[in-house]
C-alpha cells in the first residue's frame, strides 16, 4: 500500500528518476483502479497508459506534492469518464478477459464461469448506473481495497462521509439488481 | 440504527472482509460487496508494466496503444482435411477417363463400400463415449496428472480423486502450476493454485519470493462457510462427469474423426439450447485420440443472452492417472515448496 508520506516527491524536483518512482509506486493501484471500472484488460492497458501519460505531462505543473495520490486518482477518474463518454456504456468484458480467467475456469466449468461473469457483467451495470463519484469511491474501495481512510483525502472528504456515500452506493445497486428481472 | 452509524458498521465489515476473507454478518449489502471485490486480483502484467515504463521514461513523449489484445481463436484453424482437393482434382478429371474403366471402378467401390462400411465407419458414438470412459476409469485416492496448454500459458496440473459425500469419485483436491509457453522444462513457475471445497488459493512468482512459509494459509479465499466437508467435491464438473453426461444424450454428439497436432482424433461435439436459461447456447468439443481414447483437448464456446460469446481452448499434452505412492512428492501441498513438484 502506498504511503503518502514517504512519496517520491519530498525532494521536489521534476526529473525523470522522480517520475520513475513516483510511476513504480503508483501503477499497481492506477491499474487495479482502471481495470475494476472498465473490467477488460485490453482498455485497462490503453487507459493506463494515457492517465501516465497525463501525468508525466502535467508532472512540471503540479502544485500540491503532498496530494500526490489524489491527484493521480483524479486523472484516473477523468480518464474513465472520458473513454465512457467516448465509448458509451457498451459492454466490455470480452473473450480476452473470459480467457484471463485462466484456470479459474478449469476450477469450476466453463458454465459456472460465464453465470458468474454474467452476475458481474449485471452488477457493473448496476455500478454505472451511479454518479461519477459513486463509482470512483466503489473503484477505489474494491478496485484497489482501499480503507476509508485512505479514500477520504482522495476525496477531499470526511472518514465517516465515505462510508455514508458507499453504503448509500451498495443499497442502491442491491436494489437495482434486485429487482432485475431473470434471464 | 442512524444511516450513518449503520454505513460505518457495514464499512468495517467490509474491510474486515477485504482483509480477512472471512464474511462476519449475512448481511445482502455485505454479500454484495464480497461479490463486488471477487474481481480485485487484476494486477498489471510486468511486459505491460516494463514497455509503457520504458517509453515514459526514455521517450518522455505520449505513448502509443499498445497493440489490440482481442484475438480470437479459430477452431477450424486445428482440424484439418488433407485429401479434399484431391478428391475434387479427381472429380474434375472423370470426363476424361473411358466410360467402361469410369463404369467398372464405381461398381468395384461401390461393392468394396459394401463389404467395407461398417469396418471404415468406426465406432459408433456410444462406442466411443464407453471406450473413453473406460479409458479414464479412475479409482478412490488416484491422482489425475495433465500438462496442458491454455490461455497463452502452460500448466501441470494434480487432481486427488475420492469418494464424495454424494457417493461418485470427484475431484477433492487440486493444484495446478502455469509456466510460460516455452518452459517446457517446468523450470520457472509463474503461478499456482491451490483449490478446496473449503477455499481457493493463488500464490505468483513475485509474491512466492516474498511470502512467509509460515503462513500456511497464505493468498487463500475462504469459499461459503457451509461447504467445509473436506470430501465435498470441487465445484463444477470434471471431465468423468461431463463424458457420463454426454452418454445420457448421445443422440446429440456429433463425432467426426479428424487431425489435431498429428494426432488421429474423435472430435466428439455437443450443444445445448437452453433458451430458457442465462446461457442461451453451450458448444463443447472433445478431442480423444483414436489410439488410447485419452483426451488431447477440449474446446468451449458459450453464448449467453447477450452480444458476449466466450470461447476456450485447451490442448493437453500429457494425462496420466497415477496411484498417490507413484508420486515421489505430495504434490498438494500449501504454500507451495521451492522445488517445482516432479511427476
Amino acid at each position: 500500500m502506498n504511503n503518502d508520506n514517504n512519496n517520491p516527491e519530498d525532494g521536489i524536483s521534476d526529473d525523470m528518476d522522480t517520475f520513475a518512482a513516483f510511476y513504480d509506486d503508483y501503477l499497481p493501484q492506477i491499474y487495479r483502479y482502471v481495470q475494476y471500472r472498465v473490467g477488460d484488460t485490453a482498455t485497462a492497458e490503453d487507459l493506463t497508459s494515457t492517465i501516465f501519460e497525463n501525468a508525466l505531462r502535467a508532472w512540471p505543473k503540479r502544485r500540491k506534492h503532498n496530494a500526490l495520490k489524489a491527484w493521480i486518482f483524479r486523472i484516473a477518474k477523468n480518464a474513465v469518464i472520458s473513454h465512457y463518454r467516448r465509448n458509451g456504456r457498451r459492454n466490455e468484458v470480452s473473450l480476452n478477459t473470459a480467457s484471463e480467467a485462466g484456470p479459474y475456469v478449469e476450477q469450476c466449468d466453463p458454465e459456472t464461469y460465464v453465470l458468474h461473469t454474467e452476475r458481474q457483467l449485471a452488477i457493473h451495470a448496476a455500478m454505472r448506473t451511479l454518479s461519477h463519484r459513486e463509482q470512483h469511491i466503489i473503484g477505489l474501495k474494491f478496485g484497489c481495497e482501499l480503507s476509508n481512510r485512505a479514500i477520504a483525502p482522495i476525496l477531499g472528504v470526511s472518514e465517516s462521509n465515505v462510508a455514508v456515500i458507499l453504503f448509500r452506493a451498495l443499497r442502491k445497486m442491491w436494489a437495482r439488481l434486485s429487482t432485475e428481472p431473470e434471464k | 440504527m442512524k444511516t450513518k452509524e449503520t454505513a460505518q458498521a457495514l464499512s468495517e465489515d467490509i474491510d474486515h472482509f477485504l482483509a480477512t476473507s472471512q464474511i462476519a454478518h449475512n448481511n445482502p449489502l455485505l454479500r454484495l460487496a464480497i461479490e463486488m471485490a471477487a474481481g480485485t486480483t487484476a494486477k498489471p502484467a510486468p511486459d505491460f508494466a516494463q514497455q509503457l515504463r520504458n517509453r515514459l521514461l526514455e521517450n518522455g513523449a505520449p505513448i502509443s496503444s499498445p497493440l489490440p489484445h482481442r484475438v480470437r481463436a479459430s477452431l477450424g484453424e486445428i482440424v484439418n482435411f488433407p485429401l479434399l482437393p484431391r478428391l475434387r482434382t479427381l472429380v474434375q478429371n472423370a470426363s476424361i477417363i473411358p466410360r467402361w474403366v469410369w463404369t467398372t471402378c464405381v461398381v468395384c467401390m461401390l461393392l468394396a463400400a459394401m463389404v467395407a462400411s461398417p469396418v471404415l465407419r468406426g465406432p459408433s458414438t456410444a462406442k466411443i463415449l464407453a471406450r473413453t470412459i473406460d479409458a479414464l476409469a479412475i479409482e478412490p485416492g488416484q491422482i489425475i496428472y495433465q500438462v496442458y496448454t491454455s490461455h497463452g500459458g502452460l500448466y501441470q496440473e494434480w487432481q486427488r480423486m475420492e469418494i464424495t459425500a454424494q457417493n461418485r469419485i470427484a475431484t477433492v483436491e487440486k493444484i495446478t502450476i502455469r509456466y510460460n509457453t516455452n518452459d517446457v522444462r517446468f523450470t520457472q513457475p509463474q503461478e499456482w493454485f491451490y483449490i478446496t471445497p473449503e477455499k481457493f488459493c493463488t500464490l505468483d512468482r513475485a509474491k512466492f519470493d516474498t511470502f512467509d512459509s509460515a503462513q500456511d494459509t497464505v493468498e487463500c479465499r475462504t469459499y461459503a462457510v457451509d461447504n467445509m466437508d473436506p470430501l465435498a467435491p470441487l465445484p463444477g464438473e470434471d471431465l468423468q462427469q461431463r463424458l457420463n453426461r454426454l452418454q445420457t444424450d448421445v443422440q446429440n454428439v456429433v463425432v467426426e474423426r479428424s487431425i489435431l497436432d498429428n494426432h488421429d482424433i474423435y472430435k466428439l461435439t455437443y450443444t445445448q439450447h437452453n433458451p430458457q436459461s442465462g446461457i442461451r447456447i453451450t458448444t463443447e468439443t472433445l478431442y480423444i485420440d483414436t489410439a488410447t481414447y485419452l483426451p488431447t483437448g477440449y474446446a468451449y464456446t458459450i453464448e449467453p443472452h447477450n452480444e458476449t460469446i466466450y470461447e476456450w481452448q485447451t490442448t493437453v499434452l500429457e494425462y496420466v492417472i497415477y496411484e498417490p505412492a507413484d508420486l515421489p512428492v505430495n504434490p498438494f501441498i500449501w504454500p507451495p515448496a521451492d522445488n517445482t513438484p516432479e511427476h
